[in-house]
């Protein structure tokens, strides 16, 4: 047997001091600071730990032996009890590497010693057997998309030929330039605005030819308030020029009243309006 | 083998009569193949207008280099499609350099679906779904949702997806894995997969 030195342990036992004292360490027979450094040894060491825990299982094997024959079930449990020690936690598939192995497990070319881990992972690990049933139905409806056929539009492949050959008119270009500024416009956000606008418009001139009678009545109609307009602006220039003239006699008789005792001066406006003054020159 | 002869010595009649100026012969494989071709730009860029255009530039392209088909080296619909392929792949990276609401045009269209057996409500939730796994779809980087839409969608094989992409092999399987994890993930949060 070789012999296996560890480090990793405080007490630093070596594999055969470990191995010599395994089967006092199992049955308790040994003392605390012994039992400490065999503990130590057996965590480090995975060889020791090995052996440590098949010793472990062949007495537990020996005392049922001795109770009873071996069933096909015990070596089964044997069997399991083996794999489950030869496989420790750290060495375990991870997710990383399951992850990795997706791609070959749905080529189907997944090698045998990386599907049992693959396999096991599996069992073990929720997050990834529900990752792998996303991706399995993923792919699923991606291939759905595949399989969905499209109608073409029925003019299309007369456009092609028109772009090859030239064969179909450029009618077939024109109208489908036609349509789709049609649609660009009917897709646009300003419809309503501009439906609401055309309405009012409408509106507008339906109620002008209600009231005129045709459209020819409301441009006559137009031109004589246009007239009246023109006349109104003329006289209201007229009274206004009356008006300026008026004011304009008030100020110069205003201004040229004759001072009082000049009475061959005064006019008869004056006369009338000041008989206390002919009286008091009398 | 004699089936797949027999084609491309159709194929390659066809085309020969095309370059020697036959219009039927023109006619006859516009015919046959812009509904598919349509429906490949469709699938990528999800719009009609630019299916339209796109459709119509694939077979311009097609018809100025028929003098490139060779028919000993495959049949005609393998070479169309394989030039319509690059054609919209080309024209779906140009056009998702920045990202745009892909699909939105799939609420309003009119589903034809293959099988005859699917009742009208399952057309629409299929139509549904198919609008919100391109959703998804379009939420992926780019060089992992090329290689996601040409495997899972157009299913072409590996070693098609290199040829079409120019990538090396490895890269390919390595941007679908990635992809599709990517894509589970964005399909759960958007609660269209439980």
């Amino acid at each position: 047997m070789e012999v296996f030195v560890t480090e990793a342990s405080g007490a630093m036992i070596e594999c055969t001091t470990f191995q010599e004292a395994l089967t006092d360490y199992l049955e308790g027979k040994v003392c605390p600071e012994v039992r400490s450094a065999c503990a130590a040894h057996r965590l480090s060491c995975r060889e020791c730990r090995r052996l440590c825990e098949q010793v472990k299982e062949s007495l537990r094997l020996l005392r049922l032996v001795g109770d009873e024959p071996p069933s096909p079930r015990l070596e089964l449990a044997n069997l399991a009890n083996r794999i489950v020690l030869a496989t420790t936690p750290g060495e375990m598939l991870g997710c990383e590497a399951f992850d990795h192995l997706i791609g070959q497990y749905f080529d189907g070319v997944i090698m045998a010693p990386d599907y049992q881990e693959f396999q096991y992972h599996f069992e073990a690990c929720a997050r990834c057997r529900r990752l792998l049933a996303t991706i399995e139905e993923a792919i699923r409806c991606c291939q759905d998309i595949g399989q969905v056929e499209f109608e073409m539009p029925p003019d299309l492949s007369g456009r092609i030929l028109s772009a090859t050959t030239g064969k179909v008119g450029l009618r077939a270009g024109l109208h489908r330039r036609a349509r789709a500024a049609f649609d660009r416009i009917a897709g646009s956000a300003e419809i309503p605005r501009l439906i609401a606008a055309s309405l009012i418009i409408a509106a507008g001139i339906l109620l002008m030819i209600t009231q005129f009678g045709s459209l020819e009545g409301v441009t006559n109609q137009a031109d004589l308030a246009v007239s009246r307009g023109q006349m109104r602006v003329l006289r209201t220039g007229y009274d206004a020029r009356a008006s300026l003239g008026q004011m304009s006699d008030v100020v110069t008789v205003m201004f040229n009243r004759p001072p009082s005792g000049v009475v061959g001066q005064s006019n008869s406006t004056e006369r009338a309006d000041s008989p206390a003054r002919t009286t008091t020159d009398q | 083998m004699r089936a797949d002869a027999t084609l491309t010595r159709i194929d390659g009649d066809l085309v020969r009569r095309c370059r020697a100026g036959d219009s039927r012969a023109w006619e006859e494989i516009v015919h046959s193949y812009a509904r598919r071709v349509y429906n490949l730009a469709y699938r990528f860029n999800g719009r009609h207008e630019q299916s339209e255009d796109l459709t119509q530039d694939v077979f311009v392209r097609v018809y100025r280099s028929l003098d490139q088909y060779d028919p000993e080296a495959g049949d005609l619909s393998n070479w169309l499609m394989r030039l319509a392929r690059n054609l919209v792949i080309d024209d779906y990276r140009r056009r998702t350099r920045t990202p745009t609401d892909l699909g939105d045009e799939l609420d309003h269209h009119e589903f034809h679906l293959r099988s005859a057996l699917d009742a009208p409500d399952r057309g629409v939730e299929r139509a549904e779904r198919g609008r919100q796994v391109r959703e998804a779809i379009a939420r992926l980087p780019v060089d992992l949702r090329d290689c996601v839409m040409l495997r899972d969608i157009e299913e072409l094989s590996y070693q098609e997806i290199v040829e079409t992409l120019g990538i090396p092999l490895g890269t390919v399987k390595s941007r679908i894995n990635r992809g599709r994890i990517e894509l589970a993930k964005i399909l759960r949060r958007m609660q269209v997969v439980e």
